[in-house]
């Protein structure tokens, strides 16, 4: 049940580069940034999000810009995942084996709104935004 | 014939451009194009003095297209150079654009003329 999702969470933040491939697993060779989106998939966490940077440096001291065609092509990308914190502590051993070189954070973050599209609407008292006023003539047991 | 040693050359002198390039642009940071200055002025100078040379000399046709066409056609890049303008451009960066645009036709211009020079004089030496 997707509202079950709400409250203390934390977001994992992998930073990693649009040319990275896959060291490890069932996903090996692959595009690390599909290979994680993949993995995250098949374990059923409730969602995962690619972002591409448009420059940045890392660990190698290396500057990546989307200006300077000759540096742009290993541009800076971050997976996030939110997650209860076990969950992602878990599956840290296979993340370690899969990404060869980057960069991971954990930060606590509160969940108040995780909702499919098109909800019914008797249904959509559950999927408010967590701390909004209840609406005019909702149900009481949409308090609970 | 002709057609392979322009893909031959357009191949190599692309690879040139693409470590030399490289290096150049990661030593002078993300600022200015610098990379692409170097490699159309360098290129520019190189043709120059080449084409003068060669059309100077009995060197067969072959050489030309493949130094000439292939190798400097690969090496040097007009189409990175608008890329690069326009990007500056789109941050409002009008004094680097400014200096890229004039920086790159002034000085492969003037590197034109000098790999001409150098050619005529080594050819009336020689």
């Amino acid at each position: 049940m997707p509202h079950q999702f709400k409250g203390e969470r934390t977001l994992m933040r992998i930073f990693i580069g649009e040319r990275d491939r896959c060291r490890e697993g069932p996903h090996q060779g692959k595009p690390l940034y599909e290979a994680l989106l993949h993995f995250f998939r098949e374990r059923d966490f409730a969602g995962a999000t690619v972002i591409r940077g448009i420059g940045g440096y890392g660990a190698e001291g290396r500057v990546h810009t989307d200006k300077i065609l000759r540096l742009s092509l290993d541009l800076p990308i971050i997976v996030e995942v939110v997650a209860p914190e076990e969950r992602l502590q878990a599956v840290l051993p296979e993340l370690d084996r899969m990404i060869d070189g980057g960069l991971i954070t954990l930060e606590p973050v509160r969940v108040i709104l995780y909702r499919p599209h098109d909800v019914p609407e008797d249904e959509r008292w559950r999927h408010r935004i967590e701390g909004l006023e209840p609406e005019r003539g909702e149900s009481s047991e949409g308090a609970s | 014939m002709i057609p392979f040693v322009v893909f031959l050359g357009a191949g190599v002198g692309g690879l040139v451009r693409y470590a030399l390039g490289g290096w150049i642009q990661q030593a002078a940071g993300p600022g200015f194009p610098w990379g692409t200055l170097v490699v159309n002025v360098t290129g520019s100078l190189v043709l120059a003095f080449l084409y003068a040379l060669l059309e100077g000399s009995v060197a067969a046709p072959q050489w030309r297209a493949f130094l000439g066409i292939g190798f400097c056609g690969g090496y040097t890049t007009f189409s990175t150079f608008s890329y690069e303008t326009l990007r500056l451009l789109q941050d409002a960066q009008w004094g680097r654009a400014s200096w890229y645009v004039l920086g790159s036709v002034v000085l492969s211009l003037l590197a034109a003329a000098v790999g001409f020079r150098l050619a005529a004089g080594l050819l009336q030496r020689g």
